[in-house]
C-alpha cells in the first residue's frame, strides 16, 4: 500500500472523561452507575416488582416523582413498603442486596419513614452518592475513564459507593430507587 | 465549572471545528464519533463555522453513533472505525488541538512498511494521534461485548507498531486540553487570550 493511501480518513473520538473538564462527567457517570444499580436491584426484587405492578402504587410513585412530597407517598404506601423494606412475610427485601453484600440488605431491618429521609429525589440521591467520594477519588475514576473502564472496575466503583451508606441513607435511596424504577418502566403495562 | 472540552473556544472556533479544519488538511474524510444523536446535533452546529463558505465540503464530515452506549472512548473508536469499514484512520481525541504533519507522515510510512503485519501505529502509550486499521472494529466489538473497555489495551497488541516522536512539534501532537491550566497554557502559546466564562 502506498503511504499516501494510508489514513485517508480520520476519526475524532469524543472524550468526556479525564482531568478537570471530565470531573463533571466522572461525577455523572459514578452517580448514574450507582443509581442504575439500585434501580436494577429494585426491579430484580420480587416484592418490589409486585408493588410496581399495582396501578395504585404506580400512580402514587408517579405523583411523588412529579413533585408531590414523599410524606404523602409514604402515607399511601406505608404498609406495603414496610413489608418490603422490613422483610414483611420473610420473603421480601433481603433479595435486593443479598448477592453483593453492599446493596439494600441494610434496608431489610429498617422501616421506611419519609419524614426523615436524607434524600427525596433522584438528583438528591445522586448528590448523596457523590458526597461519598472525595474529589481525589472522583478525579482518579475520571482519569480512568479516559482509557476506558472494565466491567470489573465499574463494579468496584459501584460496590465502593454502596458500602458507604448509612441505614437511613439506604432506606431513603430505596424509596427513591423505587420511584425511579417506576419512571423507567412507565411504558410497561401492569401485569394482571 | 464542567464544560464540554470539544466546545472550548480556540482561535475563534470551537475546538472540534478547529480540529476538523486541521484534520481535513491531511485526511479526505472526517468521522466524528459523537456518542449519541443529541451530541451529534450539538457538534454539527459547532463545526458549522468551519464548513461555511464551502472551504470544507460538508460531505467530507460524517457522524458516527455509539453502538455500545456508555462504554467510553473505545466505543467511540468502534463507532468511527465501523463507519469506515476498510483502510486506515488517523484517530484523535476531541480535546487534542494539534495534528503533527511530520509525525503523521512517519506513522504512515511505518504502516506502509509493516504492511499486513501492522494494525495500529502509535506513539508510546498514546492511543490518540494514532493510526488504526478499520478492520479492528470487529475485534473491538468483541472486547466491548466482554466488558473490556480499555483503549490502551490496543497498544499492547503484537501488531501494534510504536513510533517515537522526535521533535517538539511532534510531541505537541499529544497536548490535550484536559484541564483549565492546560487550556490556558495552550492559549498562551498560541498568543490568544483565554476565553473562560
Amino acid at each position: 500500500m502506498r503511504k499516501g493511501l494510508i489514513a485517508a480518513a480520520a476519526v475524532i473520538v469524543l472524550l468526556g472523561g479525564g482531568g478537570y473538564w471530565g470531573l463533571q462527567y466522572g461525577k455523572k457517570l459514578i452517580a448514574e452507575r450507582v443509581m442504575d444499580e439500585m434501580v436494577g436491584q429494585v426491579l430484580q426484587d420480587e416484592e418490589m416488582r409486585r408493588l410496581l405492578d399495582d396501578p395504585e402504587v404506580r400512580r402514587a410513585l408517579r405523583e411523588a416523582a412529579s413533585g408531590e412530597d414523599l410524606e404523602r407517598l409514604r402515607a399511601e404506601l406505608g404498609a406495603q413498603l414496610e413489608n418490603v423494606a422490613g422483610g414483611g412475610d420473610g420473603s421480601g427485601g433481603s433479595g435486593a442486596g443479598a448477592e453483593g453484600g453492599a446493596g439494600f440488605d441494610g434496608a431489610s431491618s429498617a422501616s421506611l419513614d419519609a419524614g426523615d429521609l436524607p434524600v427525596t429525589t433522584v438528583e438528591e440521591a445522586k448528590a448523596l452518592v457523590l458526597e461519598k467520594f472525595s474529589l481525589g477519588e472522583i478525579r482518579r475514576y475520571a482519569d480512568l475513564l479516559r482509557g476506558g473502564l472494565t466491567e470489573e472496575e465499574m463494579r468496584l466503583i459501584r460496590d465502593d459507593a454502596l458500602s458507604r451508606f448509612s441505614e437511613d441513607e439506604r432506606r431513603a435511596l430505596l424509596l427513591v430507587a423505587l420511584i425511579e424504577a417506576e419512571r423507567r418502566t412507565g411504558e410497561r403495562p401492569p401485569e394482571r | 465549572m464542567g464544560r464540554d472540552k470539544a466546545l472550548l473556544p480556540v482561535g475563534g472556533l470551537p475546538l472540534i471545528a478547529l480540529l476538523v479544519k486541521r484534520m481535513t488538511r491531511h485526511c479526505g474524510r472526517i468521522i466524528i464519533a459523537a456518542g449519541d444523536e443529541r451530541r451529534a446535533r450539538e457538534l454539527r452546529a459547532a463545526i458549522a463555522p468551519a464548513l461555511e463558505g464551502g472551504a470544507i465540503a460538508e460531505r467530507r464530515v460524517a457522524f458516527a453513533l455509539d453502538r455500545y452506549a456508555g462504554c467510553g472512548p473505545l466505543a467511540g473508536l468502534h463507532a468511527g472505525l465501523s463507519e469506515l469499514q476498510t483502510g486506515w484512520a488517523l484517530v484523535m481525541g476531541s480535546d487534542m488541538p494539534n495534528v503533527s504533519a511530520s509525525l503523521l507522515g512517519r506513522m504512515r510510512l511505518a504502516a506502509a512498511s509493516a504492511g499486513a503485519a501492522a494494525a495500529v501505529v502509535h506513539a508510546p502509550l498514546q492511543p490518540f494521534h494514532a493510526l488504526y486499521r478499520a478492520s479492528l472494529a470487529l475485534e473491538i466489538a468483541e472486547r466491548l461485548e466482554r466488558g473490556d473497555r480499555r483503549l490502551r489495551a490496543l497498544l499492547d497488541r503484537p501488531d501494534a507498531v510504536a513510533v517515537e516522536p522526535e521533535t517538539d512539534e511532534e510531541r505537541e501532537a499529544f497536548v490535550n486540553l484536559n484541564t483549565p491550566e492546560a487550556y490556558e497554557a495552550y492559549m498562551a502559546r498560541q498568543q490568544l487570550a483565554p476565553a473562560f466564562e
